[in-house]
C-alpha cells in the first residue's frame, strides 16, 4: 500500500499544531493581551490626571478672580463711603452761617429762632445720610442740642475727643468704640466750629455719630454669590493683637471683643495685619483652613479680608476628583472586562477550529476510501521504472483481474512495445514532475476501446519524486457520443448553408421591392410638388411671387441652375424675358432683348415650344448658338449651360410664354421630366393669367373707388354750401325783413295821424309782405333741417304719434267735429322726430282740407299692395315688387285734381288758393323729403270732392 | 328807472335801431352802451382799447349779444366772457336772428342765460324786449360783483 505514506504524511501534518506548540502559542498570545490592558490603563490615568489638574487649576483660578473681584468692590465702597462721612463733616466745619447759629444758640439757650434753625440744620444731615444722631457740644464738650432728641444736657463720654479736635481745628473720624456704660458700638465725626471775623473763636463741636449695625455691617456681610462660609471682616491692630471690628459669621458678637495675637501668623486676620496682601491661605478665628483676600483701606487703619472655608471652596474639586477616578475606574474595569472576553473568545475559536480540523481529516479518509472504491476508474502508482507497485477500484475485480496481475509489470509488459510507447511517453512527463492527461485505446474481442488516463507525480516526505499515481478511465461511451454530435453537427452545417442561399434569393426580391417603392415614393414627392405648387399659386396674385415658386419648385423636380420665365405676345409675334434667375442670382431681366419669331423662322428651339406648343429640350447648346436659343446667364461667364428646356405655358389653349429651364450639364433633360413639368408649366400659366386679370381688374376698381370718392366730395361740398346757405337765410335774410316790419310798424304808430289810409293801407300791405316772407324763410328752413338732419332708427308706434296730433288738433280748434280713425298698432322702424313732422304735416293737411265738412273724418292705417290693386287707387309700378307694409293718411275733404298730383310736393306749390286755404305750400315737400330719407315712397290718391289719400312705405326694413 | 346799464352788442345798425326803439317803448331808460362787434364789447368790458379807462367795477347789469358779428363773433366773446373772474356771472342773452337748434345748443353750452331770437314781427320783438327788461333789470338779482 503505497498509499499509506501519504495519508501518514497528511496526518503528519495536521498535528503539528497540537500541545507543545499550543501552549507556545496561546503564551505569546496571553502576553500580548496583558501588555494591551496595561497600555490602555496606563493612557487612562494619564488622561485622567491631565483633565483633573487642568480642571483644578481652571477652578482654583476661578475662585481666586471671584474673592479678588468682592474684595476689591468692598475696598471701594468702603473707601468712598468713609471719604463722604469726612466730607459731610468737613462742609460743616467749614459752614461759617452754621458755626455762626451755633455760636448764638450756645451763647443765648433762649434763642429761640436759632435754636430751631439749628436743629432743622441737624435734622435735615441726621436724615440725609442716615446718621445714628447728630448733636452739638458746646465748648465744654456738654450735649446742648440733639437730633434725635434725647434726655436732658449731659457731659458726652465723646467730650476728650471733643477738645482734642477743638484745639486741632480739623475733623476728627472717631474710630469704632463702645460708650463705656453701653454695648452698642459706634463711629463718629467731630466737626469743631469757630465763629468770628478770622474764625479763631472756638464755638463748639457737631458730632456725627454712625451706628455700623445699620449703616456699616450689613454692608460688609453681603456676598453676591450663595455660600455656607463665605464672609468679608474688618479688623484693626492694636498692639500685639488683631481686633476684629465687625461681627462674625460664626462669632456673631466678635465685634470689638474678639482679639488674636499676632503671632498666630496662620492666622489670615493676621497676615493681613501683617501686610500681606492679594489671595493667601491660612487659618480663620475658628483654626478651620481657609483661602481668601486681603486688602488695607487706604487712609484707615482698617484692614479687610474676604475669606471662605477651604472645604467649600474646593468641595466642587474634590466631587470632581472623585468623579474622575470613578469614570476612569470603570472605564478600566470595562477594558478590562472586554480584553478578557475578547480572550475567552479566540481561545474558544481556536479550539473549536482544532476540533474541526481533525473532524474534517476523519472524513477525508473515509471519503477517499469510498470514492476509490465506488467509481469506476482505475487508480494505480508506478514507481520510477513505471512499474506497478499498486492498482485499486473495483474495475480490476469487474474485468476478472486481481490487483497482483500488475504489480511489478510495465505499460510495455502489459500491452506490447508499440502499444505502451504513448504511455511510456506520458510517464516520463509525469516522472519529470508534470501533471499529465492522456488519451489512447486498446483493441479487443468487442471492438476498440477508449481510454483516458490522468498521471500526477508521487513525492516522498523529502519531495523528491518517486514515482507516480495513475488515474484511468473507459471513455468508449463517451467518445461514441462525440462522434455522433460531431455528425450531428455537420449535418446541421449543411442546413445552414442551404437556409443561408434562400435567405440570399429573399433579400434580392426584398430589394427589389424596395426598388419599386423608392419609385413609388419618388412619384408620390413629385405629385406633392405639383399639388404644392398649385396651393402655392392659388394664394398670390404678385408675379414676382408666382415667378419665385415656379422656380422653386421646378428645382425641386430637375437640375436648373439657371431658370427663366417668358411671356408671349401673339399680337406682336414678341416673346419678353419676365424672369431670370441665374444660380440664384435675379438678373435684370430688361437686359435680354425680346425674341420677334417672324413668319418664316424654322421650327426650332424656343420657337417650335412656343409655336408647336410642344416641350422643347436642346441637349448641346453649344453645338448650334442660335438666335432661337439664347443664353441665359452672365455674359462673358466661362460657364455657359450646356443643355436646356423650353416648356409652354399652355392656358386656355393659347401659348402664353415660356418656362426656360437650363444646365451647366449636357444631356440634363429626359423625356420623363416633362411628364411632370408640363403640367407644372400650365399652372404657372394658369396663375399669371390670373394675375394679370386680377390686376386689371383692381384697376378697374380702384378707378370706380376714386370716383365713388370724388363724389362723396363734391356731394359733401355741396351740403357744406347748403347748410352755409341756410345759415345765411336764418340770419342774414330776416335782418333787412324785421327791419322793414320795424321800422314800418314804427312809422305805423308814430306817425298814423299824418298818413291818409291810402299810405296806412300800403304801409300794412309791406308789413304783411315782410311777415309772410318771414314764414316762408321758416318754412325753407324746416325743409332743409328736414334734409340735412342726422337718422336715427329706432321703434316708432305711429299709431301713438296720430292719437297726440289729433288731440293737438282738437285742441286748436275745437268747435270743429272730426273723426279720427287710426288703426293700431301700427309700429315702424324709423326717426321718431322726423315721423312725427311727417305725419303732422299729413294730418294738419287733413284737418285743413276737410274744414267744410260738417262731420269730417280722418282716417290713419294701413294696407298691403293687393288690396290696393283691387281699388281705385291702384299700386304705383315704384311699390308695384314691393312687400313693405303701405300706411294711409285719409281724408274726407276737398281733394284735388289728379292731373297736378305730380306738382303736389314739390316746395311753395300750392294746388288751392290762399284765401280759400292758408299755407305755404311746403308740409307735403317736407313730408316726402322724410319718407324718401326713410327709403319709401309717399304718392296720392284724390278726386274733386271726394278726399284725399297719402299712402307711403318706410322702405324695406321696416 | 335806475343806473343798471344795459350792453347791446350789434352790428347791423337797423337791428340797432330796432332794439333801442322796442326797449324805450318798453319804457326801458336804463342806460344802452352799444358795441359793434365782439372786440368792442371786450374793450368795454375790460377797458381796453378805445374805452381804456373806464371804470371797470361798473358791469352791465345784462349783456344783450348777437351771434354774427365782424372780427369775434358771439360765441367767442361768450367764451371769453365766462373765462374772465370779472365778467364770469354777468347775465348774457343772446338775441340773434338764427334759430338753428346747433347756434342754440353752443350758446348754452359756452354759458348763455338766456336765448332770444328775434322775431320778424316788430310788436313780437317789442314784446320780447319788454319781457326781457322786466326780467333781467328788475327780477332778476345779479351776482354781487367779485374781481
Amino acid at each position: 500500500m503505497r498509499l499509506a505514506p501519504i495519508l501518514n504524511r497528511i496526518r503528519a501534518i495536521s498535528t503539528a499544531a497540537s500541545p507543545a506548540a499550543l501552549d507556545a502559542q496561546e503564551r505569546r498570545s496571553l502576553t500580548l493581551f496583558v501588555l494591551i490592558f496595561v497600555a490602555l490603563i496606563g493612557g487612562t490615568v494619564v488622561a485622567a490626571y491631565a483633565s483633573y489638574v487642568n480642571y483644578e487649576r481652571q477652578f482654583r483660578a476661578q475662585v481666586e478672580r471671584q474673592l479678588t473681584a468682592i474684595i476689591e468692590l468692598k475696598v471701594g465702597e468702603l473707601t468712598s463711603w468713609r471719604a463722604e462721612r469726612l466730607a459731610d463733616a468737613e462742609v460743616l466745619r467749614q459752614n461759617s452761617a452754621f458755626a455762626e447759629l451755633a455760636r448764638r444758640f450756645l451763647d443765648d439757650p433762649r434763642d429761640l429762632q436759632a435754636e430751631q434753625r439749628l436743629r432743622e440744620w441737624l435734622d435735615s444731615l441726621y436724615r440725609a445720610y442716615r446718621y445714628d444722631r447728630v448733636y452739638l457740644l458746646d465748648g465744654a464738650g456738654v450735649e446742648r442740642l440733639a437730633v434725635p432728641q434725647t434726655g436732658e444736657l449731659a457731659p458726652s463720654h465723646l467730650a476728650p475727643d471733643a477738645m482734642t479736635a477743638l484745639a486741632s481745628g480739623e475733623v476728627v473720624f472717631l474710630d469704632f468704640h463702645q460708650k463705656p456704660d453701653e454695648r452698642t458700638i459706634h463711629l463718629a465725626l467731630l466737626a469743631p466750629l469757630y465763629a468770628g471775623q478770622d474764625r479763631r473763636q472756638p464755638v463748639g463741636v457737631v458730632v456725627l455719630s454712625i451706628d455700623p449695625e445699620i449703616s456699616l455691617y450689613p454692608y460688609l456681610q453681603r456676598w453676591p454669590t450663595s455660600s455656607a462660609t463665605a464672609e468679608t471682616l474688618l479688623v484693626r491692630r492694636e498692639g500685639e493683637q488683631v481686633l476684629f471690628l465687625s461681627p462674625l459669621r460664626f462669632r456673631p458678637d466678635a465685634a470689638l471683643h474678639l482679639r488674636i495675637p499676632l503671632q498666630n501668623t496662620d492666622v489670615l486676620a493676621v497676615k493681613a495685619v501683617l501686610g500681606q496682601r492679594g489671595i493667601v491661605e491660612g487659618l480663620d478665628y475658628r483654626g478651620r483652613p481657609v483661602i481668601g483676600a486681603v486688602q488695607a483701606i487706604p487712609d484707615s487703619p482698617w484692614f479687610l479680608v474676604a475669606r471662605m472655608d477651604t472645604a467649600e471652596a474646593y468641595g466642587p474639586l474634590r466631587q470632581r476628583l472623585r468623579e474622575t477616578v470613578a469614570f476612569f475606574g470603570v472605564l478600566v474595569a470595562a477594558t478590562g472586562a472586554g480584553l478578557g472576553m475578547l480572550w475567552r473568545r479566540q481561545r474558544l475559536h481556536y479550539y473549536r477550529r482544532q476540533v474541526e480540523a481533525a473532524h474534517a481529516l476523519r472524513a477525508s479518509e473515509e471519503r477517499f476510501r469510498s470514492v476509490v472504491n465506488s467509481m469506476n476508474d482505475i487508480v494505480y502508482t508506478l514507481d520510477r521504472e513505471q512499474r506497478h507497485t499498486g492498482v485499486y477500484g473495483p474495475w480490476v475485480a469487474r474485468n476478472g483481474l486481481t490487483p497482483e496481475f500488475f504489480l511489478g509489470k510495465s505499460a510495455r509488459d502489459l500491452f506490447g512495445a508499440e502499444a505502451a510507447t504513448v504511455h511510456e511517453e506520458a510517464n516520463r512527463r509525469a516522472l519529470a514532475g508534470e501533471y499529465v492527461i492522456y488519451d489512447w485505446s486498446a483493441s479487443s474481442t468487442d471492438g476498440t476501446r477508449y481510454f483516458q488516463t490522468s498521471l500526477s507525480p508521487l513525492h516522498d516526505a523529502t519531495g523528491a519524486i518517486v514515482g507516480i499515481v495513475g488515474v484511468g478511465r473507459e471513455v468508449t461511451e463517451r467518445r461514441r457520443q462525440e462522434q455522433e454530435l460531431l455528425a450531428a453537427q455537420a449535418e446541421l452545417q449543411r442546413l445552414l448553408a442551404d437556409a443561408d442561399r434562400s435567405r440570399r434569393v429573399l433579400l434580392s426580391v426584398i430589394e427589389d421591392q424596395r426598388a419599386a417603392e423608392g419609385a413609388l415614393r419618388e412619384n408620390n414627392r413629385r405629385l406633392l410638388i405639383l399639388h404644392q405648387v398649385g396651393l402655392a399659386l392659388a394664394q398670390t396674385h404678385d408675379l414676382p411671387t408666382i415667378y419665385r415658386i415656379a422656380r422653386e419648385h421646378v428645382l425641386q423636380l430637375v437640375d436648373c441652375p439657371c431658370f427663366g420665365i417668358s411671356l408671349y405676345d401673339p399680337a406682336t409675334r414678341t416673346l419678353r424675358a419676365e424672369y431670370m434667375i441665374s444660380d440664384g442670382i435675379v438678373l435684370d431681366s430688361q437686359r435680354f432683348p425680346p425674341l420677334v419669331f417672324a413668319e418664316d423662322l424654322p421650327l426650332r428651339g424656343r420657337a417650335r415650344a412656343l409655336l408647336a406648343q410642344q416641350p422643347e429640350i436642346v441637349t448641346d447648346m453649344l453645338a448650334g448658338p442660335s438666335a432661337e436659343a439664347v443664353v441665359v446667364g452672365v455674359p462673358g461667364d466661362e460657364r455657359a449651360p450646356r443643355s436646356a428646356l423650353y416648356m409652354p405655358m399652355v392656358v386656355h389653349g393659347q401659348t402664353i410664354g415660356l418656362l426656360e429651364l437650363q444646365s451647366y450639364r449636357e444631356d440634363a433633360y429626359a423625356e420623363t421630366d416633362l411628364a411632370l413639368l408640363a403640367p407644372l408649366a400650365n399652372q404657372v400659366g394658369l396663375a399669371i393669367e390670373n394675375a394679370r386679370l386680377f390686376k386689371q381688374l383692381q384697376a378697374e376698381r380702384n378707378s370706380l373707388a376714386q370716383r365713388v370718392a370724388e363724389r362723396t366730395a363734391q356731394l359733401e361740398v355741396a351740403n357744406r354750401e347748403l347748410e352755409a346757405f341756410s345759415y345765411s337765410v336764418s340770419h342774414d335774410l330776416r335782418a333787412p325783413l324785421r327791419a322793414m316790419e320795424g321800422f314800418s310798424s314804427a312809422l305805423l304808430s308814430r306817425y298814423r295821424e299824418q298818413l291818409d289810409d291810402q299810405g296806412r293801407h300800403y304801409l300794412e300791405r309791406i308789413q304783411n309782405a315782410a311777415q309772410r316772407m318771414g314764414q316762408l324763410i321758416n318754412d325753407l328752413l324746416d325743409l332743409s333741417r328736414v334734409t340735412r338732419r342726422e337718422l336715427v332708427r329706432q321703434s316708432v308706434d305711429l299709431s301713438a304719434l296720430a292719437q297726440e296730433i289729433a288731440a293737438e288738433l282738437r285742441a286748436r280748434d275745437p268747435q270743429r267735429q272730426v273723426r279720427f280713425v287710426i288703426a293700431q298698432p301700427l309700429c315702424v322702424e324709423g326717426d321718431a322726430s322726423l315721423l312725427r313732422i311727417a305725419l303732422q304735416n299729413l294730418l294738419e293737411n287733413a284737418w285743413k282740407f276737410s274744414v267744410h265738412r260738417k262731420v269730417a273724418c280722418i282716417e290713419v292705417g294701413q294696407t298691403t299692395p293687393d288690396e290696393l290693386r283691387a281699388s281705385p287707387a291702384g299700386v304705383p309700378h315704384v311699390v308695384a315688387d314691393s312687400r313693405a307694409p303701405i300706411y294711409f293718411v285719409r281724408d274726407n275733404g276737398v281733394g284735388f285734381d289728379m292731373a297736378y298730383a305730380d306738382k303736389l310736393f314739390a316746395p311753395f306749390q300750392r294746388l288751392h288758393g290762399m284765401n280759400e286755404f292758408p299755407g305755404s305750400g311746403i308740409g307735403l315737400a317736407i313730408v316726402q323729403r322724410i319718407i324718401s330719407r326713410h327709403g319709401g315712397v309717399i304718392w296720392p290718391y284724390a278726386q274733386m270732392e271726394h278726399g284725399a289719400t297719402f299712402y307711403f312705405t318706410l322702405g324695406e326694413a321696416s | 328807472m335806475n343806473n343798471k346799464t344795459i350792453l347791446l352788442v350789434e352790428d347791423n345798425p337797423d337791428d340797432e335801431e330796432l332794439t333801442l326803439l322796442a326797449l324805450r317803448e318798453s319804457n326801458i331808460l336804463n342806460e344802452i352802451v352799444v358795441a359793434r362787434d365782439g372786440v368792442e364789447a371786450l374793450d368795454y368790458l375790460f377797458g381796453t382799447g378805445k374805452y381804456a379807462g373806464r371804470d371797470v367795477k361798473r358791469m352791465p347789469q345784462v349783456i344783450l349779444l348777437d351771434l354774427k358779428l365782424p372780427k369775434l363773433d358771439g360765441l367767442e366773446v361768450l367764451r371769453r366772457l365766462r373765462s374772465d373772474p370779472r365778467t364770469a356771472l354777468i347775465p348774457v342773452v343772446i338775441l340773434t336772428s338764427s334759430s338753428e337748434e346747433e347756434d342754440i345748443i353752443a350758446s348754452y353750452r359756452s354759458g348763455a342765460n338766456s336765448y332770444v331770437r328775434k322775431p320778424v314781427e316788430f310788436h313780437r320783438f317789442a314784446d320780447a324786449a319788454r319781457q326781457l327788461g322786466l326780467y333781467w333789470l328788475l327780477l332778476n338779482e345779479t351776482a354781487p360783483y367779485s374781481a
